[in-house]
């Protein structure tokens, strides 16, 4: 009945939901002791923000297969900002912006291109992103003479070590430290889209996804908010990833694979694509699946489950988790409101 | 820099990496042009194609390129059962859950590879290793060349197929309106059916070929089906001579650019010249309008 009680008559809006969201988070550490667990709910946040991010490209209708790659650039533009000597902060900005940099720039490439061109265009890109990154490669060379040229010892790696909020070492901040920055910062990316989605921005995204030509008949600029949201989601992506590479104080070209570029995909989907609590409960069901298969020592087997999983949802479950949850919550607490933000 | 021997002897790398490109985007463009719908997972058919040639090489010790008609035939059949109960399952439900279903197809075919078979370096012996054609200062392997000769008997006889048969003008009538082909008794079912069997069969030999000349994983299909893609972009979408051009093109462009300016270059540059045809003519050297 207190749930009745505080979503009925008290709730002022259905961002209230937000208070037991994060005040369950803030307690979590405090109960849990376990470093292993607080790694894998650091990541499943990481996961969290990637979906969001991108879900709301595809809640513009645009649906990028290659997302990793503003995942890994906003990872190593932040790190090289840092080997700069840069204050990490600003390196974390300019990583994002770097990615949403990246995104402006594919976006009007593809904005007159249709679903599949946009696909093809971004999956490539992330592929190539890794081959110009990867060892021997010519990028990371220029770069090197660049660091040299202006004095800067640390030399360039495609492996390289991340830099942390101290300074190069892992050990100033410790991992609670790195929990309560990845929950702010999930609870600020969900937040972020839930605003758009519900902001004139919003409908229009939702409008060109529907029919391209009806929304710009009724006075929708297209383009630009098709570029819109491509570059706010290219710069939560490249976000997370600039927070994502200090924290794993290790990125490597492999931030660019297929894999990074899969994950949000199945995570949205699994949640419910196009809503807000989508890629929240997407990411926690499929990271913590994913993490207690790695624990059972599953290595290829759960990349065989997880693909698996996702073509069994398009068939069978194609708008996810979510309709059931909120089913659910309207039998708990009784409220019937449509924009439920969980 | 460079004497006209070896500039040749690139030529005939760039020829033969054009022509796996070429069997690669032929079949892809095939899905495209009659399905309307982009297999992202054309590469891992691709592979599948290399390791079935790898099998039946390696337990019947007959030659490779015998072997290969059989692989491209099982291999066939194998689109087919991805076709009827994959992709039909989802067609019309959105554009985007066909990406999505490809998507999970290159996990599941990719991981069950590397399941079943393990990720070792594998290769197949060609008789013809180590033979070669002398021309002067020129020497090319007889391999590179039965890739050039084969790629070529392979989209003449497509080119007969789709213009003489009856079958061939059912499929070309089903790429230009299915609902139209539908009403005049063709079973566009079927027609789906059999270019994705024709799509998957050509990825197929474009695996034994590239297992022949060099040596595979089983994710070796990752980066040819993205090339794939990009040559049909290049020569625009659902347009088979516009593949044929493509794939010459991109192989002979990313090897003179290995040769040049060394290998990191190579998928670079292709993307490069992705970027190019996307600004200037987004519709692809061949294409006919937007699709």
């Amino acid at each position: 009945m207190f749930i009745k009680a505080l979503t009925g008559k008290f709730a002022a809006s259905s961002y209230t939901l937000y208070i037991p969201l994060l005040v369950a988070g803030l307690i979590l550490p405090v109960v849990i002791k376990d470093d292993f667990i607080i790694r894998v709910l650091i990541l499943t946040y990481f996961f969290i923000m990637f979906s969001a991010s991108w879900n709301l490209l595809a809640y513009s209708g645009q649906g990028s297969l290659g997302h990793a790659a503003f995942l890994g650039i906003g990872a190593f533009v932040s790190t090289i900002i840092v080997k700069f000597g840069i204050a990490p902060v600003i390196g974390i900005f300019t990583g994002a912006a770097a990615a949403a940099t990246a995104g402006l720039f594919l976006g009007i490439l593809c904005v007159r291109l249709r679903e599949w061109f946009l696909g093809l265009v971004t999956f490539g890109f992330a592929i190539i992103m890794a081959a110009l990154v990867n060892e021997s490669s010519v990028f990371i060379n220029v770069m090197n003479s660049l660091l040299s040229s202006l004095g800067s010892t640390g030399a360039l790696d495609p492996n390289m070590l991340g830099g942390s909020f101290g300074i190069y070492s892992p050990h100033i901040v410790s991992s609670d430290m790195y929990y309560y920055l990845f929950l702010f910062a999930m609870t600020g990316t969900i937040m972020a889209t839930h605003l758009i989605f519900r902001s004139k921005m919003g409908f229009a995204f939702a409008a060109i996804r529907e029919n391209e030509v009806e929304a710009s008949m009724m006075g929708v600029d297209v383009t630009r908010y098709k570029l819109m949201a491509f570059m706010i989601s290219t710069f939560m992506a490249g976000f997370a990833g600039a927070l994502f590479a200090p924290y794993n104080y290790f990125i490597n070209p492999e931030i660019f694979s297929i894999h990074y570029s899969f994950m949000p995909v199945i995570m949205t989907i699994s949640g419910g694509i196009g809503t807000i609590g989508g890629p929240l409960v997407g990411g926690l069901v499929i990271n913590l699946l994913w993490e207690q298969m790695g624990m059972m020592g599953m290595s290829i087997d759960r990349l065989l489950i997880l693909g698996a999983i996702l073509i069994l949802e398009i068939m069978f479950l194609p708008k996810g988790l979510m309709p059931w949850i909120k089913k659910l919550w309207r039998r708990v607490a009784g409220t019937t409101f449509q924009d439920m933000p969980l | 820099m460079a004497d006209i021997t070896t500039l040749l002897q690139v030529l005939i790398w760039g020829l033969t990496a054009g022509c796996i490109y070429i069997l690669m985007a032929v079949g892809l463009n095939m899905i495209f042009g009659v399905m309307k719908v982009v297999n992202f997972a054309h590469g891992e058919v691709m592979m599948i194609g290399a390791f079935a040639s790898y099998w039946l090489w390696s337990l019947t010790n007959h030659n490779p390129y015998i072997v290969m008609f059989l692989s491209m035939l099982l291999v066939g059949g194998f689109g087919i059962i991805i076709e009827r109960f994959g992709f039909r399952k989802v067609m019309g439900t959105g554009k985007l859950n066909e990406i999505f279903l490809s998507l999970g197809l290159i996990y599941i075919l990719q991981s069950a590879a590397v399941k079943l078979w393990t990720d070792d370096v594998r290769k197949i012996e060609s008789p013809y290793g180590s033979m070669t054609l002398d021309m002067g200062m020129l020497n090319i392997t007889y391999d590179r060349l039965i890739a050039i000769a084969f790629t070529a008997l392979i989209l003449i006889s497509l080119h007969l197929f789709l213009t003489k048969t009856d079958l061939g003008r059912a499929l070309r009538a089903t790429s230009q309106n299915h609902e139209a082909a539908m009403l005049m008794g063709v079973d566009v079912n079927r027609i789906y059916m059999l270019s994705f069997g024709i799509g998957a069969a050509l990825a197929a030999s474009a695996g034994t070929v590239n297992a022949i000349l060099s040596p595979f994983t089983p994710y070796m299909g990752t980066i040819p089906g993205i090339m794939a893609f990009v040559v049909i972009i290049i020569g625009g979408l659902g347009s088979i001579p516009g593949a044929i051009v493509g794939g010459l093109l991109l192989g002979l462009v990313q090897n003179f650019t290995i040769f040049y300016f060394g290998g990191a270059w190579k998928e670079a540059v292709a993307f490069i010249m992705l970027i190019i045809v996307l600004i200037f003519k987004p519709t692809g050297l061949f294409g006919e309008g937007r699709h």
